[in-house]
């Protein structure tokens, strides 16, 4: 009696719906570590841009300059983040770490600044939100861009030179400094992309911590995906089909009327990346000169 | 030497915000009731949703500030982001000599066991979880007496026969909602189909609205044309969902079900109710008590009978309502509180 049926396109729109900001993050994710910045401060460059996306719509009524909005704050971020990392040489690992508490901190004090409370920004109407969709298909057209970007354009070579070989890099004349701060600020830009989808397009509003751990599976996603940015959409929509799965999995009858336990279910998306990893993808090349400091 | 100059701005920076993040807080809790004497101090400890989490701590956090406006009490609030932080909290409030120290959410359990043990002489409340010594008040709701009349309600209201619950981290207290909600949800309709998701399985889980929405968004694609969620902020991204399903599905109508603070007013129109857990009402009765010096310890249970638990009736969920479904409710009510329909307790039959 407890029939089960739920539709294969339901789950795979639901699939691309969870992978976006995975998507986003992973390819900010990829322009920092590809010029040699790692970079474990996405989740905080994700609710950054979340945060303005949300708030800035607000304030001014219309979605598209809330997503200015989130561009301008990721830059900033961004820029703050390789000012540390870069010109301070600080540890590009601890810098993250600290980032990422930084912005948890930070943000409520912002918001109860625009809107007397600490919790969320104000609800947004449907028509003051972007297509999910939209912004979907700018993650999947990103990616080949920065492919044509990184393999075709004089500062993508740089960029990719630099997280290579400093040493190297240098005696061409490229400042690896500037050409690291141009990356981890366009990085801050892509990934607050993935954050206003969380706030003004697939949600209405911001709320503290609702990256929930994204900015950490976009950083294996791009693992999975060897640095590359057009197997990084894969590996991103990979996440976000395993994500959309456990939900279908977790009403799927057992033979005897129960249903599997949650925790089972929700080890799902990491066995796949488990079995993707050992079975299919094996050693992944790191850039060389990651996290080394000029 | 040279990194750390560079550095100091922003250390700098740092300092400022989290300093002046701390002093706004305590400007704006501390009262100016000093006028009789010595004035009675409270601390109130949230826990990590926060005082404006529209839910489970805003009740919290209204309770106690209704007490500071109408009793005169000195109120401190502090919000507790990290579970390490909770204990020196705890104690510190103690030891500077305050005379009640409220604790919200049952992660603050240990925490509050250790820091009572240490100081006997202060009194202490816990909010949802038991704490079994002579200087602790617990406050514990009956969520499942809630959760069966929002299951029953959800049940008379659904077109399909199908509803849905979606929980925030799958913990033995949100079992109990569900179970209560699928006891009520089946004493209307016994053949009724119950969808259930949860969020997740860490903290994470009360804090993801976006995947929320696709639960929910997967479960109307089952047929569920009414949800409940308990699941804190999450619950956003439910009444995101039924909304633009309803919008864009013309003749097929959606409705959640809120938790906790009244809900109703968020979407209304989509909000077919919420079922209230006065923690409000909890904490405002707990520091009226202590200050007239009547201070109960041991468990006190709120539920339907002192109006502790309810559904939200108002001006927003007017037109969802009908007369009969309300009369239906009342007469179950009355049937819980005085004991002719008994609600499986999760936590009982647990162990």
């Amino acid at each position: 009696m407890n029939e089960f049926h739920f539709s294969f396109v339901d789950l795979l729109l639901s699939g691309l719906r969870l992978s976006t900001p995975l998507l986003f993050a992973a390819l900010g994710g990829l322009l920092s570590e590809r010029a040699g910045v790692a970079n474990i401060a996405l989740e905080g460059f994700l609710l950054v841009g979340a945060f303005s996306a949300a708030a800035v719509t607000y304030l001014s009524g219309n979605p598209w300059i809330g997503l200015s909005g989130a561009l301008a704050a990721g830059a900033m971020i961004g820029l703050i983040f390789a000012m540390l990392t870069v010109y301070a040489k600080a540890d590009h690992i601890v810098m993250g770490t600290a980032l990422n508490l930084f912005v948890v901190g930070a943000l409520p004090l912002f918001n109860k600044i625009f809107f007397g409370v600490t919790g969320s920004t104000p609800s947004l109407e449907l028509d003051q939100r972007l297509s999910v969709w939209f912004l979907f298909f700018v993650a999947v057209a990103l990616s080949p861009l920065i492919w044509f970007f990184l393999h075709k354009v004089p500062f993508g070579y740089h960029l990719r030179s630099s997280g290579e070989n400093i040493e190297a890099s240098k005696s061409l004349g490229i400042s690896v400094k500037r050409t690291r701060l141009i990356a981890v600020i366009l990085a801050g830009m892509v990934t607050a992309l993935g954050g206003a989808f969380l706030s003004i397009a697939h949600g209405s509003q911001f709320s503290r911590g609702m990256s929930a751990g994204r900015g950490f599976i976009a950083l294996a996603a791009l693992i999975l995906a060897g640095w590359r940015p057009i197997p990084v959409i894969l590996t991103c929509i990979l996440f976000g089909l395993a994500d959309a799965a456990q939900i279908v999995l977790q009403s799927y009858p057992l033979p005897d009327g129960s249903t599997l336990p949650v925790q089972w279910i929700q080890m799902f998306p990491y066995i796949v990346t488990l079995v993707v990893l050992v079975g299919f993808v094996g050693k992944t090349e790191p850039p060389q000169a990651i996290a080394k400091n000029d | 030497m040279k990194k750390l100059r560079f550095l100091a701005p922003f250390l700098g920076l740092l300092v400022a915000l989290s300093a002046c993040k701390k002093s706004d807080s305590t400007t704006e809790s501390t009262a100016e009731n000093k006028a009789a004497g010595a004035p009675f101090r409270v601390a109130l400890v949230l826990d990590k949703g926060g005082k404006d989490d529209k839910s489970f701590n805003a009740s919290a956090f209204l309770g106690a500030s209704r007490a500071q406006k109408e009793l005169g009490i000195e109120l401190r609030d502090v919000e507790v982001n990290d579970d390490t932080q909770v204990e020196p909290t705890l104690k510190n409030f103690a030891k500077k000599g305050y005379d009640l120290v409220i604790a919200i959410g049952f992660t603050q359990q240990e925490a509050l066991k250790k820091a009572a043990e240490a100081n006997p002489n202060t009194h202490f409340a816990l909010v949802d979880s038991v704490v079994d010594l002579p200087n602790v008040a617990s406050l514990m709701f009956k969520e499942h007496q809630g959760s069966y009349l929002a299951g029953a309600l959800a049940a008379m209201k659904s077109k399909s026969g199908v509803i849905g619950f979606i929980g925030g981290m799958d913990i033995p207290l949100i079992r109990r909602f569900e179970l209560g909600y699928r006891e009520g949800a089946k004493h209307v309709k016994n053949n009724i189909k119950v969808i259930v998701n949860y969020v997740g399985v860490t903290g994470e889980a009360w804090n993801n609205p976006t995947k929320a929405k696709e639960l929910a968004v997967s479960q109307m694609g089952q047929k569920a044309d009414v949800i409940f969620h308990a699941a804190g902020a999450s619950g956003a991204g439910l009444f995101d969902a039924v909304e633009e399903r309803t919008k864009s599905k013309a003749g097929e109508n959606f409705y959640a079900i809120g938790v906790d603070s009244n809900q109703n007013w968020v979407k209304p129109g989509f909000v077919l109710t919420s079922m209230l857990k006065r923690v409000d009402v909890a904490v405002f009765d707990t520091i009226k008590a202590a200050k007239e010096g009547k201070f109960k310890t041991g468990r006190q249970d709120f539920g339907l009978q002192n109006a502790g638990i309810d559904l939200a009736m108002d001006e927003h969920n007017k037109a969802l309502v009908d007369d009969w479904m309300k009369t239906e409710l009342d007469k179950l009510k009355t049937d819980i509180v005085h004991s002719k329909i008994t609600v499986t307790d999760y936590y009982l039959i647990k162990r």
